[in-house]
């Protein structure tokens, strides 16, 4: 069995990416696995001798006389040639592969998947008139939920796992034993300040109180300062805000390891504290627990720690003056292993098993309680994903609802409720305007009418998926369906777009269904915490 | 070795027949436009 996986994103993306690669090789031991990959984070592939082959998609060379001499033709050939070489001469001698995952979601990837030959493909495509295509229901997920930030639980390596229809298998790089210098004790902690971007890292100030505060509350510990070339400037804010701390106390090693020197040092440490995506893969891979600063536009629960143990703090408040004092307390308390007290939300990491045999990361709150009404829609649509897209209930709780106590939670329920009832009719509605359509594809006058409703109709689903937050998980997976309707005649495709219609009113269903679940186990329980009071009154009176 | 162009020619020629060209080149374009916000004017930053 010949598999390509395609990865054309960030180091992040490949270290999410290779535990589905171990997957694959777990689950058929003979497979032979091809991983694709941009020559810049090739490293990072090499670094998991997982895949039997890594292929670096060579950009520099491909776009430099498009840059340099405006000759895209010249560009054009080079990409030909790569192409040629790496994947149609084997194409020629032993045949297709026999299934591409492409697992970056860029258009990019989607032209290449499309173009390398294979008996199956999964994960973003193109279709024969150029628009995407996605025909696998987790990659479908995937686009409609994650890509449009909806309300996601399950973790990106899960995910890529589910889509190759596997398990996710750890991984571990290969480390050099290269020896870092004087011995480190044990309570070394990492301190990475980098991310991709600034706006999802702290303020480097902020990195030098902490840093110092940390090396004052632990007189055993010893810090590890880890960054790239580009976080240089950025360290040397932190070691001026520590350079009254005796230097035996740290070492700052930021911009001076290539990737596999890294691995070798980060295994040295108890605890990594990181706010980077990258670390949050890297360090649970070399055993090592993270405790990740979670700040920006990120979703820790797609993209923060995978396995067990590890913390995600979510502090909403990074400032010096407010943020910083809750931040310090959150640290201490895990690194000393106390229960957090600290005002910042903080997640712990949990591997669950699945029903069927696969596996999926939670992030479980340790210190705070998360809004019923949030919390029920997103385990509510994690149920959903995992009936639709894998074909069986999970085992976990139906969802609470337990106390809706405020005016804002009880009305924003209500509004979701109505919301659903609305999606309901409209997607009914919708089903039957189709099945007209079938019934009279000759009568062009009244197709042009009936076509005129579904417009009409779509209109009204893009109105609530916009202004009812909790609905649009739903009309999205519905859009993301019906964007995806291919036929050759008028019937073909009403009935296609009528079987996006029918599904849509099944999910509004199955959600309706757990929510009233939820509601009656919450009339429940107020009925059991209300008998003994009515009995005590009873004797009194 | 012009004949070994022409061979390398022939043979990329035949690998390719089976393949959409308009693939190909929605391929580079996308590469590009994907690369756009990267590129200096002397070197390509591939850090997307």
């Amino acid at each position: 069995m010949r598999i390509l996986v395609i990865q054309l994103a960030r180091s992040n993306d490949i270290l999410q990416t290779l535990p589905t690669l171990a997957g694959l090789k777990r689950k058929f031991p003979n497979c032979h696995i091809d991983l694709v990959v941009r020559e810049t984070f090739q490293d990072v592939a090499k670094l998991f001798p997982i895949a039997d082959r890594t292929i670096s998609l060579p950009l520099r060379a491909i776009l430099k006389p498009l840059i340099n001499e405006k000759q895209k033709v010249k560009s054009l050939a080079t990409l030909i040639t790569w192409i040629a070489d790496e994947f149609l001469e084997a194409t020629y001698a032993i045949g297709p592969y026999d299934l591409t995952l492409n697992l970056t979601f860029s258009e990019s990837s989607s032209f290449l998947t499309e173009i390398i030959p294979s008996k199956e493909r999964r994960g973003l495509r193109r279709a024969f008139d150029g628009a995407y295509a996605i025909n696998d229901p987790w990659s479908s997920y995937t686009y409609s939920q994650v890509l449009r930030h909806n309300l996601n639980i399950l973790h990106l390596n899960d995910i890529f796992a589910r889509i190759a229809g596997v398990a996710p298998a750890p991984i571990s790089p290969v480390v050099h034993t290269r020896d870092p210098g004087a011995a480190l004790p044990p309570l070394t902690i990492g301190i990475h300040i980098g991310a991709s971007h600034s706006n999802k890292s702290l303020n480097p100030k902020i990195w030098g109180i902490l840093s110092q505060e940390i090396l004052e509350a632990l007189p055993d510990a010893h810090l590890l300062f880890f960054g790239s070339k580009e976080d240089k400037k950025r360290s040397q804010i932190v070691m001026n805000a520590i350079n009254g701390i005796s230097e035996e106390r740290y070492t700052n090693l930021v911009g001076r390891l290539k990737l596999h020197d890294m691995t070798h040092w980060i295994k040295k440490c108890a605890h990594v504290i990181t706010p980077d995506t990258f670390m949050n893969q890297l360090a649970p891979a070399c055993g090592v627990n993270v405790i990740n600063i979670s700040v920006g536009d990120v979703n820790p629960y797609e993209v923060g720690p995978y396995g067990e143990e590890h913390f995600v703090l979510r502090p909403q408040d990074t400032t010096l003056e407010q943020g910083l004092r809750p931040l310090v307390e959150a640290i201490l308390s895990i690194v000393m292993g106390e229960s957090i007290n600290s005002e910042i939300p903080a997640f712990k990491t949990k591997l669950i098993r699945c029903s069927d045999e696969t596996v999926r990361c939670e992030l479980t709150p340790v210190n705070f309680r998360k809004n019923d009404i949030r919390n029920f829609f997103e385990q509510a649509y994690y149920l959903l994903a995992e009936f639709r897209n894998s074909g069986h209930f999970e085992d976990i709780p139906i969802p609470k609802l337990d106390n809706p106590d405020t005016t804002y939670s009880t009305n924003l329920l209500i509004a979701s409720y109505d919301a659903l009832c609305a999606v309901k009719k409209l997607s009914t509605f919708g089903s039957q305007t189709c099945v007209q359509m079938i019934k009279n594809a000759e009568d062009t006058t009244l197709l042009k009418s009936l076509g005129k409703q579904i417009t009409e109709i779509e209109g009204l689903l893009k109105t609530l998926q916009t202004s009812v937050v909790y609905i649009k998980p739903l009309v999205d997976t519905w859009e993301v369906a019906k964007e995806n309707v291919i036929g050759d005649s008028v019937t073909e495709l009403a009935a296609r777009t009528e079987g996006t219609f029918r599904e849509l009113t099944h999910n509004v269903e199955m959600i309706q269904e757990l929510l009233q679940l939820a509601l009656n186990k919450n009339i429940e329980n107020a009925k059991t915490k209300q008998a003994p009071q009515a009995e005590e009154k009873e004797i009194t009176q | 070795m012009e004949n070994q162009n022409t061979n390398q020619k022939t043979k990329i020629e035949d690998l390719l027949s089976g393949i959409d060209k308009q693939l190909l080149i929605k391929l580079l374009d996308s590469l590009i436009s994907e690369q756009i916000p990267n590129i200096a004017s002397e070197n390509i930053k591939d850090t997307k």
